[in-house]
């Protein structure tokens, strides 16, 4: 297995644009990037945290 | 230039120590083979030795293993003068005296698509980090271990 990294990037707006999901996609596919898991978080103006769902694009990438 | 260096994959350094100074060259294809692929490039090479002194001494890319084969001609071009003094020092710290080590500063030109990819997405790396396998294989137990007690119910939040 090759070495984990976890990665957290911030959005202003609570958005997965597929642009993001496509590179990603080309990535597993070349074989360079296998995707393990991710999650959407958004927090609030009061610091709450919420749990966004998944979008469909994504869970097909982690499941490839 | 700005633009080459937005365009530019996060770059990384590695220090990969050989005890006992013994060097295989057996993992230099792989790397020459990931910067043929164009997944990485190699920003500056420098192998050097800690003596048994804990002096630290240059070495020469070129017969490592001492086989009479030039095992690394091919990463001649590839000592940029990147690395230092300073950095050779650093290394030193971490190795064996008596041990040789690589010191490899490389781009990860395959990330640079992804990286421009979430910046035009309004997006920006807050934080990153290397997980350990072992921490990832007690993460898989302990997820399984939740959707068995409790299986398929939607994550609360």
């Amino acid at each position: 297995m090759g070495p984990v990294q976890v990665l957290v990037v911030g959005f202003d707006r609570p958005t997965f644009s597929g642009e993001v999901l496509a590179e990603l996609t080309l990535l597993r596919e070349a074989g360079i990037v296998r995707l393990v898991d991710l999650l959407l978080l958004s927090r609030a103006e009061d610091g709450t945290f919420e749990t966004l769902a998944t979008p469909a694009g994504a869970t097909r990438v982690i499941n490839a | 230039m700005t633009d080459d260096l937005e365009q530019m994959g996060p770059i990384d350094y590695l220090v990969v120590e050989f005890p006992g100074s013994r060097m295989t060259g057996e993992g230099l294809p792989l790397l020459v083979d990931l910067v043929d692929r164009g997944i990485i490039r190699i920003l500056d090479l420098v192998f050097v030795k800690k003596e048994l002194d804990g002096s630290m001494k240059g070495m020469a890319i070129t017969d490592l293993d001492h086989d009479g084969k030039l095992d690394l001609a091919v990463f001649e071009g590839a000592s940029s003068g990147l690395l230092d003094e300073d950095d050779i020092a650093d290394a030193g710290g971490v190795l064996e005296p008596g041990s040789s080590a690589g010191i490899l500063v490389y781009e990860n030109v395959w990330a640079a698509p992804f990286a421009t990819a979430l910046r035009r997405g309004g997006a920006q790396l807050v934080a990153s980090g290397r997980i350990p396998v072992q921490a990832l294989l007690a993460a898989i137990d302990a997820a399984e271990a939740r959707t068995e007690a409790q299986p398929a119910s939607p994550s609360e939040t």
